[in-house]
């Protein structure tokens, strides 16, 4: 039977195609029957005419028998479709202003569902770019159950040793070093640069475009000076230079030889920035100490055997990691987490997706709601046309059929129209918000998005259109005609039916002004936020300080109060200070032991955040002085080694006491690793507690302050690294000082990069630039909901006051006020409004648990919130009924009365 | 057209199909083959309107029940022959045999009374 059906169903499609042969033929084998019967009639002695009417007559109509048997061939229903279609689009055309309205609606319902789509299809569906990605993993640690960063080296050598489950396991890192892209060059600049072993580009399975990868031998530190360039790169800083192999840059003022360029695979998010520069991962000696085990600070990705899941792979890696805790004390209550890398790419979109799809969900059901209103207008205004279609002899279903082929039509304009508008919106989205969602660079609108887009609208012109062509085709002809030249009225059902549509977009619009206000003002907190610094007038900036110039911490030390001098001798500069931290993040953490009060057991040593800078610290960041001193020019590298402490420090560790002069150990406690002491740099100071500062905001701007202690960086030479900022307190904007910052720089070192300069407005306007990104999206898709929920309110008011004109006009002819006429109107959509506003007020109750984990400082069911999203509503209900009541007010009752 | 209907005979458009694949079964033919061979063999009695033949070749190898093919007949004229597929075979046989029945009973249904 089904095999039968889709032979027909073949031999149709094929006919399709090929109308035209098929034409042919028959007209081919009737001519030879014809011909064949001629013949013989004549052979049996008829005359030529006589023979041809014999044939003739014998066989019948010769054109009937033809259409009788290409009709067998026709795709009946597809072609009745095709024709519906056609006259759907032909009635279309005749009324442009309702066609226009509504493939705008739906273009605005659909796009913005496509748009969302298609970003959950490139970050989420789409599978990633490498070869077999579904083996790609990459390897966290865990502490007691929470995520931390990344293995360290030392225990992913472990778990690469000791596993049965991957084919490659590689631990690699980045950093920003200062590089010369020529030997002779004297224009640093500062570059993220992956330090990874060769294994790295194998576990993604990417080969150079020319060259070779690292050896093994070239993975050692001190025969690492190889390196490799991206063809971004290559191409635009070397112009394609086909000798490039061989060359020599600077990285950190050493020279280090190109041996490949590799192709430009690695996408930005994985590494959470563009790298174009790679060197081995050549770990340095102290790498293997015992010590560094507890650095678990960089990244690891591995390639699963072939067959083995991620959950094999998972309970593998936590015998090993249980083996570890088990033997090494700093690696007690460590564990091993897996996940995919697509994770990675999903990133922190994945809960800002959903949230977002729900949001564009209400905004397509509120086109749809705003669809299904116009087709209701439509189709009573056509109740005459309809009635008249009926009267000769139309059946209901093929009036249905035709009218869901209108808006079959409609719907794939608007979809068109929505795919246009969604490629727009991305392009937008992807130019403004790469920097803080690397990954959307991929967005595109591809196959499954067109599918996407295709369903959606198939099932909005199915789901919508059909209960206005039922009600439109309600009919009964004798009445609908007898009602002369009057545009019908609406049966109490059918308004009943369109009251409701439009308070449901009410309560839609509801819910979305309520959660884009919700995230508005959540934002505006964030960003208010206290940092314990004074932000205004500040700007920052990043240098490294290369040990191939400036070997010891005496030269660093040395080299930074220079230029902290100079800058702050600079006209313009109220303060300056060389430091390590600034608010809102600091990430260094260390451990610490509170004098007298030894930790028993590593795993319980307490951790603070730490940072070092010199003495303008507070002044220059304003920073209040709780208790105690500032850091003073008597502070030397030969005096005592002084602190300041946090309020939080203060309160965790001596919520009893008075901590000025008070010692704290800083790194673990000398020989709880079982390692040397001072071979190792963590274990490195004593210092006393000379002041109690205010808290700064060190875990970003949405998380309380963790404790901090800050140290002079002149007194620890130890922890006396390169790595620098400058944050300098302006005068003048902060922007307009940085060339004589640089220049003095530059004066200093020619070859040292000024980078990331910005200032602190910057610096927290991007730490909620993932906000901003949610914010901004909602807050358009709410707009966009809005903007229908008012032309849904506009339209059944303005049509209610078009069908009741002669009322309202025998009204005001019998002498009511036109305040009272206006009421009677606005009366209309207040009471829609309501209704939709209260159902909202429930569905915006519901929505909590989708939108809280979005919001800082405020509730997700903020009473008052609420009730300005409610009088929001009413009011905008309430202006979109006044105009069509303004319009009641001016009626000329003589003038509508003698209309009919 | 109602002089075309008269002449027509009253075939059953059923009958008309068992016939064409009847015909079939001895070998691929054209449609105007197929026509003389209801005319020879029913000794003229079954009379057919020759150009219902078309539709009904049409129905059938839209139903897979026939396949087609454009060759040279007899006189070296194009022709599109027809042939039984198996599905026309199997076909041929369940409605010869429901034809059986059916003709028997009738046939016993007019000789009882």
């Amino acid at each position: 039977m089904l095999a039968e059906w889709a032979h027909r169903a073949w031999l149709r499609a094929k006919a399709l195609w090929k109308r035209r042969q098929l034409e042919r033929d028959l007209n081919d084998e009737v001519a030879f029957h014809l011909a064949m019967r001629e013949e013989k009639n004549r052979a049996s002695g008829m005359d030529a005419d006589a023979a041809r009417h014999a044939t003739q007559r014998r066989f019948g109509n010769t054109t009937l028998v033809k259409e009788r048997t290409l009709i067998l061939w026709r795709w009946t229903s597809l072609e009745t479709l095709w024709q519906d279609v056609r006259y759907g689009a032909r009635s279309l055309r005749k009324s442009p202003g309702f066609t226009l309205v509504a493939v705008l609606t739906l273009g605005l319902g659909i796009g913005a569902p496509t748009a969302i789509f298609s970003v959950i299809d490139s970050v989420m569906l789409q599978p990633l770019p490498f070869t077999r990605p579904n083996q790609l993993v990459r390897l966290l640690s865990t502490k007691d159950g929470v995520l931390r960063d990344g293995p360290s080296a030392l225990d992913a050598r472990d778990y690469a040793r000791n596993n049965h489950s991957f084919q490659s396991l590689v631990v690699y890192d980045h950093w920003r070093k200062n590089v010369n892209l020529s030997i002779a060059s004297s224009e640093p600049e500062q570059m993220v640069v992956g330090l990874v072993p060769a294994g790295y580009f194998q576990t993604l399975d990417i080969r150079p475009v020319m060259g070779r990868l690292f050896t093994e031998e070239e993975n050692q530190y001190g025969r690492h000076y190889v390196a490799a360039i991206g063809t971004n790169l290559w191409r635009n800083r070397f112009a394609s230079d086909a000798a490039i192999l061989g060359k020599q840059i600077r990285i950190n003022d050493e020279p280090y030889t190109i041996i490949a360029v590799m192709p430009d695979a690695i996408p930005d998010w994985l590494e959470y920035r563009p790298i174009q520069l790679w060197t081995p991962f050549a770990p340095s000696d102290t790498t293997w100490l015992e010590s560094s085990r507890g650095a678990r600070d960089n990244t690891s990705i591995g390639r699963l055997k072939p067959g083995v899941t991620m959950e094999q792979a998972q309970a593998d890696l936590a015998t090993i990691a249980a083996g570890l805790a088990a033997t090494h004390p700093i690696d007690r209550g460590i564990g091993v987490l897996l996940r995919p890398l697509a994770d990675n790419r999903v990133g922190t979109l994945r809960p800002v997706l959903f949230m977002l799809m729900g949001a564009v969900t209400l905004v397509l059901l509120i086109a749809c709601s705003n669809l299904a209103n116009l087709l209701l207008a439509r189709n009573s205004v056509r109740r005459r046309e309809l009635a008249v279609r009926v009267a000769i002899g139309a059946g209901r279903t093929g009036l249905i059929r035709q009218l869901l082929a209108e808006t079959l039509v409609l719907s794939l304009l608007g979809g068109a129209s929505g795919l246009v508008l969604a490629r727009f919106g991305l392009a937008m989205l992807a130019k403004t918000h790469l920097h803080d969602f690397p990954q959307l660079s991929s967005v595109g609108i591809q196959a499954p998005v067109l599918l996407f887009t295709l369903l959606t609208s198939l099932a909005t012109s199915l789901l919508f259109g059909l209960a206005p062509a039922l009600a439109g085709t309600r009919l009964h002809v004798s009445d609908a005609l007898k009602e002369g030249g009057r545009s019908g009225s609406m049966g109490s059902r059918k308004l009943r039916f369109r009251n409701a549509l439009v308070a449901a977009e009410m309560a839609l619009s509801l819910i979305l002004v309520v959660g884009a206000s919700l995230l508005v003002q959540s934002i505006m907190r964030l960003q208010r936020q206290d940092v314990g610094a004074r932000v205004d007038h500040l700007l920052k900036g990043h240098f490294y300080i290369p040990p191939a110039r400036y070997p010891d911490a005496a030269a660093i030390t040395r080299f930074s109060d220079q230029f902290g001098q100079r800058v702050r001798a600079l006209p313009g500069v109220i303060s300056a200070s060389v430091t390590t931290l600034y608010p809102p993040e600091s990430r260094w953490t260390q451990f610490i032991e509170v004098a007298g009060r030894p930790a028993p057991r590593i795993e319980e040593i307490p951790t603070t955040q730490f940072g070092v800078a010199d003495a303008s610290f507070l002044q220059t960041l304003a920073i209040p002085l709780l208790r105690g001193r500032d850091f003073l020019e008597t502070d030397t590298p030969t005096s005592p080694a002084v602190a300041l402490i946090t309020e939080e420090f203060r309160r965790r560790f001596f919520a009893q006491e008075d901590p000025i002069g008070r010692q704290v150990h800083i790194g673990p406690p000398a020989g709880a690793l079982g390692t040397v002491p001072g071979s190792n740099t963590w274990d490195f100071a004593d210092v006393t507690i000379i002041g109690v500062i205010g808290d700064l905001k060190n875990a970003g701007l949405a998380a309380p302050s963790k404790p901090e202690i800050v140290c002079l960086y002149s007194q620890h030479p130890a922890v006396n690294y390169g790595f620098k900022d400058i944050v300098i307190r302006t005068a003048v904007e902060p922007h307009s000082i940085e060339p004589a910052v640089r220049h003095q720089l530059h004066d200093l070192d020619a070859d040292m990069p000024f980078a990331e300069v910005e200032t602190m407005d910057e610096i927290i306007a991007d730490e909620t630039g993932g906000q901003r990104f949610t914010t901004m999206l909602l807050s358009l898709f709410t707009a966009a909901g809005l903007a229908l929920a008012i032309i849904g309110v506009y339209g059944v008011v303005s049509y209610l006051v078009a069908q009741r004109k002669q009322e309202l006009a025998v009204r005001v002819a019998l002498g009511a006020m036109p305040r009272d006429v206006l009421w009677l109107v606005l009366g209309q959509g207040l009471k829609m409004a309501l209704v939709g506003v209260a159902t909202g007020v429930f569905g915006a109750w519901g929505m909590r648990p989708l939108i809280g984990r979005f919001l800082f400082g405020i509730s997700p069911v903020d009473p008052l919130t609420f009730a300005g999203a409610a009088i929001f509503l009413l009011g905008v209900a309430a202006a979109a009924s006044a105009i069509p009541g303004a319009r009641v007010m001016r009626l000329d009752p003589a003038h509508a009365l003698r209309q009919d | 057209m109602a002089d075309n209907k008269e002449q027509s005979g009253e075939l059953l458009q059923g009958t008309l199909d068992l016939l064409i694949l009847k015909c079939l079964a001895g070998g691929p033919m054209h449609g105007y083959g197929v026509a003389e061979w209801i005319h020879e063999s029913s000794q003229d009695v079954l009379r057919v309107e020759e150009g219902a033949l078309y539709p009904a070749l049409h129905r059938l190898e839209l139903r897979g029940l026939l396949s087609a093919e454009w060759a040279r007949s007899d006189n070296n004229r194009r022709a599109k022959f027809y042939a039984l597929t198996a599905a026309g075979r199997k076909q041929l046989a369940h409605e010869t045999e429901y034809w059986r029945r059916m003709s028997g009973a009738v046939a016993r249904v007019l000789q009882t009374t």
